[in-house]
């Protein structure tokens, strides 16, 4: 019977104000991107039709605002997520750093049953950028070693250090998968999404919900009325 | 259960049997099987204790021929409406004369009677419904006001058992086999479901059943329609209820369904055995059944109250509940409302008083009015009481209790932090005898079993979790408020501390849950923005031994110095918090502004394990680099000379610094370095080690201050870095003495003047200081010819020869000197020939840019007395002019505007 039942799964998608969670979900969803910044109010949802391990489950992402943190978002919104996503910019240390503090706040506010299991997938988003800034460094450097009277740091080095950091922590945190992904590009978006909706699943299988079932009143309608004169 | 109403009997051992009852305001009428109709005049008791009056008053022996079958009132018209004999008669209300038999009503069964008020063209207007089933249609007569309007017929599939309007164009009838609602605009029948379970119906066989039903049909003919005993199963039965909204008879159940046909509640209503009438007195639906009739609640379904009627058989809808069997009529007068809360409070069944309170008119509430959230909270007493956490707290929660009312419910390892007056929790109000009473319940202290009180606490988290969010809220908002004031109110400042009180105790309560049920989250409760308890955390946590949440908890409170005084004393216990690294990590995300915690801090973790405590100051964290490094040089200065170069190291080689002061620091670390190493044997790799280090430190910085530190140079040793150091100053003579008398190193001698030769700049041509070196030795030394002659050899070409000659001592043998000789004239010749060539080819330029010169003189142009300006088309005559070099000449104020436009751009 559990097959049978229509699943429907919960992801939240939390992080810093600009880090790119709406089009993360607008990429994934729509296939769309947008360059133009424009700030998500509250909150919004889209759902999206999954197969996930031969199943048809339906994933309602939960597009939240970063700018006013939790405030304008009742406890009750944060109940019954299946999957939490943080993200991060990999261009922007400190949009790394604020993750401990969005996964300790969906944990208080979402009281998931049991806390020490629950599905969280981190996505540093914004790679594209990173590509750009390292190709517009190369010229600078190239610029500078004609110049070797200068002294010459390595770039490169910044970038490495906050991927080995986010994957460090996510390893310290229960082994939480980690992905790279490009909105813009749509590069690694899918791959994050289909582990989601995994680690989801396995998260809704576990708590099954039993609607009361619904009263009939007309399973048992006589469908002729007697003769028609 | 509770006594909902109060039963009175009217009418004993009628001699009549009455076949149909019908009341409005006082009065009563009765219709019996022969035709007689008997008016009561009924007087509600004032008191508990008095009796119903009731008084005969009038006896209309000749009403009708026959049997009354039904009786009604249309108050707009003034008419009592009858059926009887198969016709419906209206008569007049006060006369009892009869006004109209409707002719066309021969064969009626059945009627329903609906009065509303519209609003038609901004009038208000009764609108009036009478509908009659005749055998296989059914006639609607309609009245506005008290004016006929219309009739019309309905054709419907089967004959209408029973039937109900549903506001004035609705009209859901009851067949044998299925209920149908029609739209009386539209003549639509839909159908609903049918009275009867399948298994039922298939049980009788379809021949049997149809037999069944025209048997019935015969004997209702018979019998007036209204009913049978023993009725057969899945009789129809129809209920009209408030809000457009009927309840259908379902054998032993009754479904509520809406005007378009579905069905209105979750759940029907379930009798105790199939209803043979079915009535609804607000807000209870009244059924009678075989041996007794039962009252239920319409929204909780539950039962109310049931009473011994024996053959009861007819009711009457609405507020006037009458019940009669075929000789007694009863009365139900229901308890005053407040009366049947009280009740159902003191019973503690809060549901159906909430429910009570939630359908009942506002208006017949009076003082209890505003006990609805009181009760709403007793319920959730009760409902925590009897274990049912997870409906307590939502309840709880909908109900904004005070946390600490709730926190209150706990045992003390939850609610120990509350202040002792939180306990008393609802506080007894006066003169209500009944909420005293639930109240000295709610004190009693709840005993649970470790499974129920986890259960509690994990309701509780979900609790706490929103309450701490709306507190916030709150008090967020409030603190807005205040911002956009200049003036301080001191209310709005008691009232923030009353919030921030509030959070205490809902997040110490929150920490205490977590250690309970969820240990993990705790880690999470404390790092992010909280308000638990110093005190109770502190206590709480050291119990626990959770030591890394606590070290959280004192950083989220800024309380760094405890957090490292913690840590300090844990270093030494195994576990995650084991060593120096906790403390490393703690103090380098403090940042300047705790300096002295970090200098302070720092002393033990440098000392007991140096080479992961320098990390406070030399990792790469956004924080370290805020430090100030003159302060961190001197501090590790006085506690330790390695740890000083290694942080002067990262400085200095990671970070660029170029200040002076700390390229002279580490010059001069490196030197008592190496002098602290040679005072003590078995050094020697170390001062090999950092002697090149030095050396090559002095070579490639330019940032230190090489005269102070010549000063600091021991005067016996160090030669090479007192060379580099000369030589950094420009003392070259002093620096080659060095190599050349106290190292003899002929060969560096060599390289330092191929290093710092300048041939721009004669005066110090340090070949020939070397060469001084050499052959002028100090105190009256011999000369040392031979590494001058080598330098002679190979750098001669720099050096002047004359001033070569007068260096060289007199015995100096010639062909010695060949080579020097041989390279210097061939150097001469050859820079001679070169500015042969050169002065030659300047000649030739010259020559060149003369011939230009006396061609461009050659040039003229004439200004005659017609010459224009072919920029202001003005005559040049005697102005100032300019020529262009393809000959255009212009004013020369007019030189500007011409090259401006694009003439002969220069």
């Amino acid at each position: 019977m559990a097959s049978r039942k229509k699943v429907l799964l919960k992801v939240i998608i939390l992080g810093e104000s600009g880090v790119g969670k709406t089009s993360l979900m607008n990429q994934y969803v729509n296939k769309k991107f947008s360059n133009q910044y424009k700030a998500t109010i509250g909150a919004d949802f889209l759902t999206k039709e999954v197969l996930v391990d031969d199943r048809l489950v339906t994933m309602q992402i939960w597009d939240t605002a970063g700018q006013e943190r939790f405030q304008s978002l009742g406890v009750a919104f944060y109940r019954g997520a299946d999957c939490c996503v943080l993200v991060y910019d990999v261009n922007n240390a400190k949009s790394f750093e604020t993750l401990e503090s969005w996964r300790d706040e969906f944990l208080i506010q979402a009281s998931p049953r049991g806390p020490e299991n629950f599905p969280f997938v981190v996505i540093g988003n914004k790679i594209d950028m990173e590509e750009s800034k390292r190709m517009m460094w190369d010229q600078t450097m190239t610029d500078l070693r004609a110049r070797s009277d200068l002294d010459i740091y390595i770039y490169d080095g910044v970038i490495e250090i906050s991927q080995k950091r986010a994957m460090a922590w996510c390893q310290s945190k229960g082994n939480i998968p980690y992905f790279e992904t490009s909105a813009k590009e749509a590069i690694n978006v899918e791959q994050a999404f289909q582990t989601i909706a995994k680690n989801a699943l396995q998260q809704e299988v576990e708590v099954e919900i039993d609607f009361p079932d619904p009263i009939k009143i007309d399973s048992d309608t006589s469908k002729d009325f007697g003769c028609a004169c | 259960m509770h006594d909902a109403f109060k039963v009175y009997t009217v009418i004993e051992k009628l001699p009549h049997k009455i076949e149909s009852i019908f009341a409005q305001g006082d009065k009563l009428y009765v219709g019996t099987l022969y035709g007689t109709l008997l008016v009561y005049s009924v007087r509600e008791p004032l008191g508990q204790d008095e009796a119903i009056s009731v008084t005969l008053m009038e006896t209309l022996k000749t009403f009708s021929k026959k049997a009354i079958e039904q009786i009604d009132i249309i108050k707009a018209v003034g008419v009592l409406v009858t059926l009887s004999d198969g016709y419906v008669n209206l008569h007049d209300l006060e006369s009892f004369a009869l006004r109209t038999q409707l002719g066309e009503t021969r064969g009626a069964n059945l009627f329903s009677v609906f009065s509303k008020i519209e609003i038609q063209d901004g009038f208000p207007q009764v609108v009036t419904r009478l509908a009659v089933a005749v055998r296989r249609k059914v006639i609607v007569f309609s009245w506005q006001d008290s004016e006929f309007m219309s009739t019309k017929d309905f054709p419907v599939p089967d004959r209408v058992r029973t039937m109900e309007w549903v506001g004035t164009q609705n009209l859901c009838m009851g067949f044998d086999s299925e209920y149908a609602l029609m739209d009386c605009r539209t003549s639509v029948l839909k159908t609903l479901f049918s009275p009867t379970s399948p298994s039922v119906q298939g049980a009788l066989g379809s021949t049997l059943e149809s037999t069944l039903n025209t048997l019935n049909t015969f004997s209702s003919l018979a019998t007036g329609g209204l009913m049978g005993f023993g009725s057969k199963p899945g009789k129809p039965l129809i209920t009209r209820l408030p809000n457009d909204e009927i309840l259908l008879g379902k054998e032993n159940s009754s479904i509520s369904v809406g005007v378009d046909g579905m069905p209105k509640r979750k759940k029907g209503i379930e009798w105790s055995g199939m209803p043979e009438e079915l009535g609804y007195s607000s807000p209870y639906a009244v059924a009678i059944l075989s041996r007794h009739i039962e009252i239920r609640n319409i929204e909780t379904r539950e039962l109310v109250q049931s009473a011994e009627m024996p053959h009861a058989r007819l009711l009457t809808q609405g507020k006037l509940l009458y019940i009669a069997s075929t000789s007694e009529v009863w009365r139900l007068i229901p308890f005053s409302f407040p009366q049947q809360i009280d009740e159902l409070v003191q019973k503690e069944e809060y549901q159906e008083a909430i429910s009570l309170i939630n359908q009942i008119n506002p208006v017949l509430l009076d003082e209890t009015v505003d006990t609805l959230g009181k009760i709403k909270t007793l319920y959730a007493h009760h409902l925590f009481r009897t274990h049912q956490y997870e409906k307590s707290l939502t309840l709880f929660s909908e109900l904004d209790t005070p946390a600490a009312e709730v926190i209150g419910l706990y045992p003390a390892v939850i609610s120990s932090h509350l202040p002792p007056k939180e306990l008393e929790v609802v506080s007894p109000k006066p003169g209500n005898v009944d909420l005293n009473e639930a109240n000295a319940k709610n004190t009693q202290p709840i005993i649970m079993s470790t499974k129920e009180l986890e259960d509690a606490v994990e309701c509780l988290i979900r609790f706490l979790a929103d309450k701490r969010q709306k507190i916030s809220k709150s008090l967020q908002t409030l603190q807005n408020n205040h911002d956009s004031f200049s003036y301080r109110h001191s209310n709005q400042e008691d009232e923030a501390e009353e919030y921030l009180q509030m959070l205490e105790i809902v997040d110490t309560a929150l920490l205490k849950s977590y250690m309970m049920t969820h240990e993990r989250l705790v880690g999470s409760l404390l790092r992010v923005n909280n308000h638990c308890n110093p005190d109770e955390t502190e206590s709480l946590l050291l119990k626990h031994k959770k030591y890394k949440e606590l070290v959280d908890f004192y950083r989220g409170k800024q309380l760094h110095r405890k957090a490292l005084e913690l840590l300090k004393t844990i270093h030494a216990n195994p576990g995650e918090m084991n060593g120096v690294l906790p403390t490393v990590n703690y103090l380098q995300r403090l940042g300047v502004d705790h300096l002295p915690l970090i200098l302070e801090f720092g002393t033990w973790i440098l000392e007991l394990d140096p080479e992961v405590a320098m990390k406070i100051f030399i990792d790469d964290e956004p924080e370290i680099d805020t430090l100030p490094r003159y302060k961190i040089m001197a501090y590790l200065e006085r506690l330790s000379l390695d740890l000083c170069v290694v942080y002067l190291e990262h400085v200095i080689h990671e970070l660029g610094d170029k200040t002076s002061d700390f390229h002279n620091t580490l010059v001069v670390s490196y030197l008592a370095q190496i002098q602290r190493d040679s005072s003590t044997p078995d050094n020697e790799e170390d001062i090999i080690k950092t002697k090149a280090k030095l050396l090559q430190f002095l070579d490639e910085s330019t940032s230190y201050k090489a005269e102070r530190i010549l000063s600091r140079l021991p005067v016996d040793s160090c030669y090479e870095e007192r060379a580099i150091l000369l030589s950094r100053i420009g003392q070259h003579d002093q620096a080659l003495n060095i190599y050349v008398h106290k190292l003899n190193n002929f060969q560096a001698a060599e390289e330092y003047c191929i290093k710092n030769f300048n041939s721009n700049d004669p005066t110090k041509n340090v070949y020939l200081l070397l060469l001084k070196v050499y052959l002028r030795p100090p105190n009256r030394e011999k000369p040392m010819l031979e590494p001058a002659l080598d330098i002679l050899t190979r750098h001669g070409t720099h050096i002047d020869p004359s001033a070569v000659m007068a260096l060289l001592p007199a015995s100096t043998r010639i062909d010695q000197l060949f080579k020097f000789f041989e390279k210097s004239i061939r150097e001469s010749n050859k820079t001679k020939h070169m500015d042969m060539i050169v002065k030659n080819m300047l000649k030739a330029e010259r020559l060149q840019t003369q011939e230009q010169l006396t061609f461009y003189r050659s040039r003229r142009v004439k200004i005659t007395e017609d010459r224009m300006c072919p920029k202001c088309n003005k005559r040049i005559g005697n102005s100032v002019f300019a020529v262009f070099p393809d000959g255009v000449v212009v004013h020369y104020s007019c030189k500007e505007t011409m090259a401006a436009m694009g003439h002969w751009r220069t």
